[in-house]
């Protein structure tokens, strides 16, 4: 063959080598058409979720369940855009949403499937300087994220004057949003650098010193320190635990969700899957990751 | 204009200096991602993401780029084919350059928003492989023309004239006398063109990957995971999740793969850059 | 080629088909950059409109606040930032490499520089995260590392190449003749750089400056992983020091909470109208520019 005829054929069979991946993924199917269940949302409900759907598939070989993350306020616009069957929801849909599901003819019905506290988290070397856990109030929190006291002797006497390096999560997250509305008040804007996802704020908190964050029950890790809030009623400052926050004594509990757009029927998949989060062996892993289990089912 | 001494040696030392900063800082990325090697266990690039492997990634890489690049191909070679031998002087095939020009020039994330309205939510495809092929073939098409062109305006005038004295129609001089000597450009751009997408993210972010979580993509209408859209999830959204070295292993990979289709770009085009220059 | 011979005459028919589906496949690349404005001003109209946008320094969906300072500064800072570093390195590295480097040497190094330009942003957005932040944060002091000059520097490495390629080509592409005749009156081979190479090929190398300035502007991946996007720039724009929130990482971070339709989704549609006019702006100044340039150098 001529060069000229080879370099034609290489050519052309690289083209052909490119089809072929394509004819193929189109041809291999392995096993029976699968179900598929697509779930996104909060990045604290994540780690629960992306187990009970292990779990599932194992007991349902026809089952194919996509998680992502990417925070509450994605899950459930793509709920709304009908990209996803499932979101993942830490705090409950906004006016905005609502509004825009009502738009769309989107039904939003919320499934309770455990309860969190946000725990406020602050890099080591705080609490190493004080000899002891930071506490703090409630009013202080409000006051350290909207910015009015930016260092760290205004918080406490007893540490240097540092800035505060505030982190928070990226717009439509459920923690956030919980958390604000748990501490701010009407016409307060927390500023702070965004860090998106659980596991992205709790590792910038601790590799900046000096810096302070919040995030869900089931990340919290040796990284980073936890602060001790302040519960008005009973005058004592709570540590955030599983029993504190089931016994209602730690201020910031929440309850964490999966959102339908509708009841989903009996028999989907969907269906099963909710129904497994919270059976015994759903509510499982939900104390395994972190988490409080929530014994009686609510919906609305 | 008589001293010649200094401001010659200060010259010379600077520009040699920063030609040596320049490659030592391409030596110290590949020290540093070599610092994953350790990690590049057979267990680590064949095993799902679900067990802290990198299976679906790579596959979903090449998956990606595949069918991206068998859109491109021939939709570039085309319209190289006629800017330049159909219509070398005309309107269409000067519009088209100043296209390719500002085409290639536009920012990635604009490709991503372009193709998340055009493709994912106008034709109704949604988040999935097609239309990320479709995303990434449009970002592909300067280069793909470009290198085409390169090769055809290579070909001498008149081996064409000679195919047409023989009687041949301007087709079939393109099909069998032009083409097959432009096959290496072809080639190249097909090779550089995957070189360029093979480490793409932002135009796929929206488009087409997802977080899968079994399997790999059965139909071009399911979502996927590439290696670089991997590497970025690991880093912004989940830390800690695979090991240090693992991680600089999956850069490793995905600088392999970005410098062997470049590396096999440039060495194809300088072969037939020597070959056509003898011909001249 | 002499395959020709064997050919029969083929019918005209076949000739103009085939020409019309190249046709169509030109029509259709132009089509594509038509579309690509067409969606961004479409879908970015509705903001411009409703008066959501404006230039304060407040870059925070989760409030309804689009000031679009934050991110025009942080994007022309970094940028900036880039070319201070990435201009004088690329071009004194291209005079390296073409004035004084062997040709054999030439090919050899041209190499690594070319691969350098080709790794993937989200690879140097790894190393900077990795390297480059804990660096900074050492260095300066400062507890989060995540500032311009970390993205700088990232983009720094990445445009260099740029520059450098096209610089060498354009102080290679200088006549012989302007060289020659330089050093037949005597002058040094440096002076002859210094006073008729360079200013010679310095429309080509502004041109490449200009493209350079370009990519930095709309790099995504690289600059979102060290940025540190915050709501707002805590000092002046000069200020490298500080967490900064470029356009790219504007969008990329909104665009997954953003409802289709919503005020954030329109927004952001918007910033990827500025980054267009950008990237047309700059290509129409450095076509602009080698344009002349040849011109010049043709005489």
């Amino acid at each position: 063959m001529s060069a000229e005829g080879r370099k034609r054929l290489v050519a052309a069979l690289a083209i052909l080598l490119a089809i072929a991946a394509v004819a193929l993924s189109l041809v291999i199917k392995p096993g029976p058409t699968r179900e598929i269940l697509v779930i996104t949302g909060s990045t604290t409900v994540l780690p629960v979720v992306e187990e009970c759907a292990r779990e599932c598939m194992k007991l349902n070989p026809n089952a194919d369940i996509r998680v992502s993350g990417g925070g509450t306020g994605v899950g459930i616009a793509n709920l709304i855009d009908g990209i996803c069957d499932i979101a993942m929801a830490s705090r409950e849909p906004g006016p905005e949403e609502i509004a825009r599901a009502n738009e769309t003819g989107v039904n939003l019905v919320l499934h309770r499937i455990a309860i969190d506290a946000i725990c406020v988290i602050v890099h080591p070397v705080v609490e190493e300087t004080l000899g002891e856990p930071l506490e703090l109030k409630l009013e202080d929190l409000r006051e350290i994220f909207t910015g009015e006291r930016r260092y760290w002797n205004q918080v406490d006497p007893r540490l240097p004057p540092e800035p505060i390096i505030v982190f928070v999560r990226e717009p439509g997250s459920g923690t956030r949003g919980t958390f604000e509305e748990l501490i701010l008040r009407e016409g307060d804007e927390c500023i702070g650098y965004e860090k998106h996802g659980n596991p992205a704020l709790r590792d910038a908190v601790a590799a900046t010193k000096w810096s302070i964050g919040y995030v869900g029950l089931g990340f919290v890790n040796e990284g980073v320190r936890v602060v001790w809030i302040y519960n008005e009623e009973l005058g004592e400052y709570a540590e955030p635990s599983k029993e504190s926050a089931r016994s209602g004594i730690y201020p910031l509990t929440r309850y964490l969700y999966l959102v339908t757009d509708g009841v989903p029927p009996e028999g989907s998949l969907a269906r099963d899957f909710i129904e497994f989060v919270l059976s015994p062996e759903g509510q499982r892993i939900v104390e395994e990751v972190g988490y409080i289990s929530i014994t009686e089912r609510a919906e609305d | 204009m008589r001293n010649r001494g200094i401001p010659g040696r200060a010259i010379l030392a600077m520009s040699a200096l920063s030609t040596l900063a320049v490659l030592a800082t391409f030596g110290y990325v590949c020290y540093l991602l070599s610092t994953g090697a350790s990690a590049l266990k057979p267990k680590f690039l064949l095993s799902s993401i679900l067990e802290g492997g990198i299976l679906e990634p790579i596959v979903g890489t090449l998956y990606l780029f595949a069918g991206a690049t068998a859109i491109v191909a021939p939709v570039g070679t085309l319209a190289a084919v006629y800017a330049i031998e159909y219509s070398p002087r005309g309107k269409l095939s000067r519009l088209l350059d100043g296209a390719l020009n500002n085409l290639a020039g536009v920012p990635s994330v604009v490709f991503g928003l372009f193709g998340f309205t055009l493709f994912c939510k106008i034709l109704g495809l949604g988040v999935c492989l097609l239309s990320g092929w479709l995303t990434l073939a449009c970002m592909m098409l300067p280069f793909m023309v470009r290198s085409v062109e390169e090769v055809l305006k290579m070909v001498p005038e008149s081996v064409r004239e000679a195919s047409l004295a023989l009687g041949a129609t301007k087709w079939q001089t393109i099909r069998h006398v032009v083409l097959p000597a432009a096959a290496p450009g072809v080639m190249t751009g097909i090779v550089l063109s995957m070189a360029r997408v093979a480490g793409e993210t932002a135009a796929i972010l929206f488009t087409a990957c997802f977080y899968t979580m079994k399997g790999l993509p059965t139909s071009p209408l399911d979502p996927v995971l590439t290696l670089s859209y991997y590497l970025y999830v690991l880093v912004m959204y989940k830390p800690g999740y695979l090991d240090p070295s693992e991680v600089f292993a999956l850069a490793l990979v995905l600088f392999a793969l970005t410098i062997a289709l470049t590396s096999a770009a440039f060495a194809i085009r300088a072969y037939y850059r020597r070959r056509w220059a003898r011909w001249t | 080629m002499l395959e020709a011979v064997g050919m029969a005459e083929g019918s005209s028919k076949s000739l103009d088909g085939i020409e019309l589906v190249a046709a169509l496949c030109a029509a259709g690349s132009i089509a594509v950059l038509g579309l690509i404005i067409a969606f961004v001003v479409a879908e970015g109209a509705p903001a411009l409109a409703s008066g959501i946008l404006t230039l304060e320094n407040r870059w925070e969906p989760e409030y309804d606040r689009y000031g679009l300072y934050t991110l025009l500064a942080s994007s022309i800072a970094v940028a900036v930032g880039a070319l201070a570093i990435s201009v004088p390195a690329g071009i004194s590295s291209a005079v390296f490499v073409v004035e004084v480097l062997p040709p054999k040497l030439r090919d050899f190094v041209k190499v690594p520089i070319e691969l350098l330009g080709a790794i993937p942003s989200v690879v140097y957005g790894f190393v900077g995260y990795k390297v480059i932040v804990p660096t900074i944060s050492s260095a300066f002091g400062i507890y989060y590392g995540q500032t311009a000059l970390a993205a700088s520097l990232v983009l720094a490495v990445m445009t260099v190449p740029t520059i450098l390629s096209l610089s060498s080509e354009v102080l290679a592409s200088v006549p012989l003749e302007y060289r020659e005749a330089s050093l037949a009156l005597g002058a040094t081979k440096w002076q002859t750089i210094r006073h008729v190479v360079l200013p010679t090929a310095t429309p080509g190398v502004l041109a490449s400056i200009l493209l350079a300035f370009g990519r930095a502007i709309g790099e995504t991946i690289a600059v979102v992983m060290v940025a540190g996007c915050p709501q707002q720039l805590s000092g002046p724009i000069w200020n490298l020091l500080q967490p900064v929130y470029p356009m790219t990482a504007a969008i990329v971070m909104g665009m997954g909470e953003a409802e289709i339709g919503s005020l954030h989704y329109h927004a952001l549609f918007a910033i990827g109208g500025i980054l267009l006019a950008f990237s047309f702006a700059v290509n129409a100044a450095a076509s602009l520019i080698s344009r002349k340039a040849s011109i010049r150098l043709r005489l």
